[in-house]
C-alpha cells in the first residue's frame, strides 16, 4: 500500500503543460489580434478670439489673414491669403518664405463655419512645420452655417 | 499489475482545472486593467485629422479636459453625449477646480464642420479658459 501511494503522489505533481500552453496561446493571440495599433497623437494649439476682441499685444506686427473656405468640388485645395486664392502647395511655399523672413508673423485664421475640420488642421500643421506659432483664430460671422445632411 | 496500470491511466486523464483557471483569470484581469483606462475618455468613432509635422505627444496633462466631436457634430465627454449648455457647466466647474490654465483638448473628427468646433471654442472662451489644443494624428 505504501508503495502505491508514493506512485500516485508523483503522478499528481506533474505539471499539465500542454493544456495550459493551449489556453495561454489562445488568449495571447486573441489580445494581439484585438489590440489597436499604437497611434502617436499630437496637439496643435492656437490663440482663441478674446471675449473683448482686443489684441493681446500692443507691438506693431506683421499680419497675414488666411481664410479657410469650405471644401468645394472645384476649389478643393484653395485657401485665401489676404484675399488672394492660393492652392495648398503654393500656400506652403508662401508660408515657407514668410517664415524665413519673419517667424513672428501673426497669422489670423478666418475659418468658414462650413469648412471641414481637416482643412484647418492641415493649415495648422503647415504653420507648425515652418515654426510659425503666432496663430489667431477668428470667427467669420458673415458666412451662414448650413449643416451637412 | 493490471489494476495498477488502470489507476495510473485514470490519473493522467484528469484535467488540471485549478492551474488553468488561475492562469486564465490572471491574464484576463491584467488585460482588463491595462486596456480600459483611456478608452473611456477617447471616443473610438472619431477619426482624427492627420498632422505629419506635429510633435508627438510625450505626456498627457492629467488635468486635460477632453471634448470629442463626432462627424455629425455631437459632443461627447467620457463616452456620454452632452448638450453645449451642460458642457459649459462642466467647464466652469473644472476651471474652478483646476484653474484657468487647465488645458482643453478638442478631439474633432476630420470631417466635422468647423461650426461645431467653433461652438465648443466659444463655450471655452466664455468660461475664461484659453489653453485649447486640437488633437491630431502624426502619420506619414
Amino acid at each position: 500500500m505504501s508503495r502505491k501511494k508514493r506512485k500516485f503522489d508523483v503522478k499528481d505533481a506533474e505539471v499539465p503543460l500542454s493544456a495550459m500552453i493551449d489556453v495561454v496561446f489562445l488568449l495571447l493571440i486573441y489580445f494581439i489580434v484585438s489590440q489597436k495599433p499604437i497611434v502617436e497623437d499630437t496637439l496643435l494649439g492656437m490663440d482663441l478670439p478674446a471675449p473683448g476682441g482686443k489684441p493681446k499685444s500692443d507691438k506693431p506686427m506683421t499680419m497675414l489673414t488666411i481664410d479657410v473656405a469650405k471644401l468645394a468640388k472645384n476649389s478643393d485645395d484653395v485657401y485665401h491669403v489676404n484675399g488672394q486664392p492660393f492652392f495648398f502647395n503654393d500656400l506652403k511655399n508662401f508660408l515657407k518664405q514668410t517664415a524665413e523672413n519673419d517667424k513672428d508673423t501673426t497669422i489670423i485664421v478666418n475659418c468658414d463655419p462650413n469648412a471641414k475640420h481637416k482643412k484647418l488642421i492641415r493649415l495648422l500643421d503647415t504653420c507648425q512645420e515652418y515654426g510659425m506659432t503666432k496663430l489667431n483664430l477668428v470667427n467669420d460671422e458673415s458666412i451662414k452655417f448650413v449643416p451637412d445632411k | 499489475m493490471a489494476r495498477k496500470k488502470r489507476k495510473t491511466v485514470m490519473a493522467d486523464a484528469a484535467v488540471p482545472i485549478s492551474a488553468m483557471i488561475d492562469v486564465v483569470f490572471l491574464l484576463i484581469i491584467f488585460f482588463v486593467v491595462t486596456a480600459s483606462i483611456d478608452k473611456e475618455v477617447e471616443d473610438e468613432v472619431v477619426i482624427l485629422a492627420k498632422a505629419p509635422h506635429g510633435k508627438p505627444m510625450e505626456k498627457k496633462d492629467p488635468r486635460s479636459f477632453i471634448v470629442n466631436i463626432r462627424k455629425e457634430g455631437k459632443t461627447f465627454i467620457a463616452g456620454i453625449e452632452y448638450p453645449m449648455s451642460k458642457i459649459t457647466e462642466m467647464l466652469t466647474a473644472s476651471a474652478a477646480k483646476w484653474g484657468k490654465e487647465m488645458p482643453i483638448v478638442i478631439r474633432a473628427d476630420q470631417n466635422v464642420q468647423h461650426e461645431y468646433v467653433k461652438r465648443v471654442m466659444e463655450a471655452v472662451t466664455n468660461t475664461g479658459l484659453y489653453r485649447v489644443k486640437f488633437n491630431a494624428v502624426v502619420e506619414d
